[in-house]
C-alpha cells in the first residue's frame, strides 16, 4: 500500500517465508471451515435431492445444472431476486446515511450527550436480531404499539389499528428500519473514529476560506474517510444481502403469500419447508456468486478511483 | 486521532516517529442555515433510532398490564419483578454459555488474526490483496445454505450441542473482519521503529511482541470488542447446532418470543439484560474503541 519497495532490505528473504508461517493458521482455519460446506453445497445443488431421496425411497440422481435452469426459468425466483437487490441496496444506503449522520452529530455533541448516544447505539448493536425484530414488532403493533398510539394521539386517526406488515413495501420498510437500527452502530462508531482522526487544522482552514458545512463534508471529509467507508460498505452489502432473521420473524417467513421473500429466506424455505434440498442449495450458490460479483465490482471501482484496499 | 500537530494525514502516514496520541476531542462550530437544517434532521433521526432501545428499557420496569395501555404510559410504578422472572426462567446457564463462546472465540480470533494481519501488513501488495479478498469472501457464503453440511459434520464428530463448536464457528465468522481491521492498525505503526528494531537483529516475533503490540493496544481492544458483539448476538448457528447443553442467550430469547405478544415487559427485561454486558464493556472501552478504530481509519 504505497510503501516503498522493501525487497532490497536485509532480512527480507527470511521474512517472506515467515510471513506465510504467520498467515497460515488463520488461512487453514478459514479454509477448513469453508471448503467442506462449500463443496457439499455445490454438490447437492447438482442433484435431484428431495424428501424421497433423503428417506431412500428414490435413488439420488445427478442432474447437472437442471436446478439452476429451473430457477432461472422461474419468474418467482426473479421476483425474489429483485426484492433482495432493492431491499439490500436500500438497507445499505440507509445504514450508511444514518450511521454517517449520527457520526457527524456525535462530533458536535457535549461529551455526556455523546455518551448517551453511544450507549444506546451499543444497546441496539448488542440486541440479538431475534429480539430486535420482536421489539420493533411490538413498537409497530397495530393496536398496542407505541407508534400507532402516538400517531393517533397527534390526530392521525387513520393509523388506528393500521398494520405495518400487511402491504408489501410497508413491511419491507419496517424490516429495513430494524435492519438499519441494528447495523448503524457499527458504521457510526467506525466513521466517528475516522472523523476524529481528521486533523482539525484541515477543517478549520477550509472553514476560514468560507467553505460551507456541506462543502467541507463533501470535499474534505468524504475523500479522507473513503478507506473506512469502503470497509463498512462491503460489510453492509454482505450483511444486508444475506438478511434472514429479520425477514423471517417480522414478516412471518416471507410475508403474505411470500411478498417479502428475499433470497436467503427463499432458499431456506425451498430446502427445509419444501424439502427441495437441491434447489435450495442452488439458491445458496447463486447468492454467494452474486455477492462475490458485487464485491468485486465495488472493489474494482474503488481501485479505479485510486483507492487501495 | 492522529496527533494534532501533524499538518496532513499524509504526514501522519509517513510516521515521523510520533505514535498516534489522543488529541483533545474536537468541537466543531455549526455553519449556516444549511447546517442548522442538517442538524435538526440528524436530531430527528437520532430520536427515531434511539427511541426503541429506550422504550425497551422503560418497558422492562413495567408490570405486564402497564405495557399495553393506550395511551402508552411513561410514568408508572417501576418494578424489578420482570428481571426476577427472567432469572427464574433459568437464565444463568445460557449466560454462561454465551460468555464462554464469546470470550474464547474472541481470544482465538486475536491469536490467529494478529499474526495474520501482521504478515499482511508487511507482505508484497499484490498477494496481500488476494489474501484479503479471500478472507472477506468467506463471509459471502450464506450461513442458511451451509447449515446442513455443518450439522452433518458436527454430528459425525459428536460435537453437536457442544459449546466448542460455537467457539470454532464464531472464530471463523469473525476472523475476516478482524484481520482487515488489525491490518489497518498495523499499517499505522511507524515504519521507522520497526525497521530500526529489525536492523538491530530483532526477530519478527520480537518486533511484533515488543514493538508493535504496545502501540496497537487500542486497535486490538476495538477489534476485540467488535468481535465480542458479533459473537454475543449470533443466533443462527446457536439455534441450529445446540440444544439443552450449549444453548446461548439469543436462543434463550426465543423462548419469550414464541409466547407471542403476551409478555412484552418480560421480553423487554430479558432483552435489556442481554444487551447489558455489551453496553457495560462498551462503556468502559469507549475511549479505547474510538482511539483504536481511528488508528487505521484515515490513511
Amino acid at each position: 500500500m504505497g510503501r516503498p519497495a522493501a525487497a532490497t532490505r536485509p532480512g527480507r528473504r527470511r521474512g517472506r517465508f515467515e510471513h506465510w508461517f504467520y498467515l497460515s493458521p488463520a488461512l487453514v482455519v478459514l479454509a477448513a471451515l469453508l471448503v467442506y460446506p462449500l463443496y457439499q453445497l455445490v454438490l447437492v445443488s447438482l442433484y435431484d435431492y428431495r424428501q424421497a431421496q433423503v428417506s431412500g425411497a428414490q435413488p439420488l440422481r445427478f442432474i447437472g445444472f437442471d436446478n439452476y435452469a429451473t430457477l432461472l426459468g422461474d419468474p418467482r425466483f426473479w421476483g425474489v431476486l429483485g426484492n433482495t437487490v432493492v431491499f439490500a441496496a436500500a438497507c445499505v444506503v440507509g445504514t450508511l446515511l444514518v450511521g454517517g449522520a449520527l457520526a457527524v452529530l456525535a462530533t458536535r455533541l457535549r461529551p455526556w450527550v455523546r455518551t448517551v448516544l453511544f450507549l444506546t447505539a451499543l444497546g441496539a448493536w448488542a440486541t440479538p436480531a431475534v429480539t430486535g425484530s420482536a421489539v420493533w414488532l411490538f413498537l409497530f403493533d397495530p393496536t398496542l404499539g407505541l407508534v400507532n398510539q402516538v400517531l393517533v394521539g397527534v390526530g392521525l386517526e387513520g393509523f388506528a389499528g393500521h398494520s405495518w406488515t400487511y402491504e408489501k413495501w410497508s413491511a419491507f420498510g419496517l424490516v429495513g428500519a430494524e435492519v438499519i437500527w441494528c447495523s448503524f452502530p457499527f458504521v457510526m462508531v467506525t466513521l466517528y473514529a475516522g472523523i476524529t482522526s481528521i486533523p482539525e487544522e484541515v477543517v478549520e482552514a477550509a472553514r476560514l476560506d468560507g467553505a460551507s458545512t456541506l462543502r467541507i463534508a463533501h470535499s474534505i471529509m468524504l475523500p479522507m474517510l473513503r478507506p473506512v467507508l469502503a470497509i463498512v460498505t462491503i460489510q453492509s452489502i454482505i450483511w444486508d444481502f444475506k438478511i434472514f432473521t429479520q425477514i423471517y420473524i417480522m414478516t412471518g417467513g416471507g410475508g403474505i403469500s411470500g411478498q417479502n421473500m428475499v433470497l436467503n429466506v427463499y432458499g431456506y424455505q425451498q430446502a427445509f419447508a419444501a424439502s427441495q434440498y437441491g434447489l435450495g442449495s442452488a439458491i445458496g450458490v447463486i447468492t454467494s456468486l452474486l455477492l462475490l460479483a458485487i464485491t468485486l465490482v465495488y472493489l474494482r471501482a474503488l481501485r479505479r478511483n485510486g483507492e487501495v484496499l | 486521532m492522529t496527533a494534532t500537530h501533524l499538518p496532513s494525514p499524509k504526514a501522519a502516514r509517513a510516521g515521523s516517529g510520533a505514535p498516534p496520541a489522543p488529541a483533545p476531542r474536537p468541537r466543531r462550530r455549526r455553519g449556516g442555515a444549511g447546517g442548522l437544517a442538517l442538524t435538526l434532521l440528524t436530531w430527528a433521526v437520532t430520536l427515531v433510532f434511539v427511541a426503541p432501545a429506550l422504550w425497551m428499557v422503560l418497558t422492562s420496569f413495567k408490570q405486564e398490564a402497564d405495557a399495553y395501555t393506550d395511551p402508552p404510559r411513561i410514568f408508572f410504578e417501576p418494578t424489578l419483578d420482570r428481571f426476577r422472572e427472567v432469572f427464574a426462567a433459568d437464565f444463568a446457564p445460557y449466560l454462561g454459555n454465551s460468555l464462554m463462546a464469546t470470550l474464547f472465540s474472541t481470544t482465538l480470533v486475536l491469536v490467529l488474526g494478529v499474526p495474520a494481519a501482521y504478515a499482511l501488513s508487511v507482505a508484497p501488495v499484490r498477494k496481500t490483496k488476494d489474501v484479503l479478498f479471500f478472507f472477506i469472501s468467506t463471509k459471502m457464503l450464506p450461513v442458511v445454505a451451509v447449515i446442513v453440511p455443518l450439522y452433518v459434520i458436527a454430528g459425525r464428530i459428536k460435537m453437536l450441542d457442544n459449546i466448542w463448536t460455537l467457539v470454532i464457528l464464531y472464530t471463523a465468522m469473525n476472523l475476516p473482519i478482524a484481520v482487515w481491521m488489525l491490518r489497518s492498525f498495523f499499517l499505522e505503526v511507524p515504519r521507522g521503529i520497526v525497521e530500526a528494531a529489525r536492523m538491530e537483529g530483532a526477530s519478527l516475533p520480537r518486533v511484533l511482541w515488543s514493538v508493535m503490540l504496545p502501540v496497537m493496544a487500542p486497535g486490538i481492544a476495538a477489534t476485540a470488542l467488535i468481535c465480542m458483539i458479533f459473537s454475543w448476538n449470533e443466533f443462527f448457528f446457536a439455534v441450529n447446532l445446540t440444544a439443552s447443553q450449549a444453548a446461548t442467550v439469543p436462543v434463550f430469547m426465543t423462548g419469550f418470543i414464541t409466547s407471542e405478544g403476551l409478555y412484552w415487559a418480560q421480553l423487554s427485561a430479558a432483552a435489556t439484560m442481554v444487551s447489558l454486558p455489551i453496553v457495560i464493556v462498551g462503556w468502559i472501552a469507549q475511549r479505547q474503541l474510538v482511539r483504536g478504530l481511528s488508528m487505521g481509519a484515515v490513511k
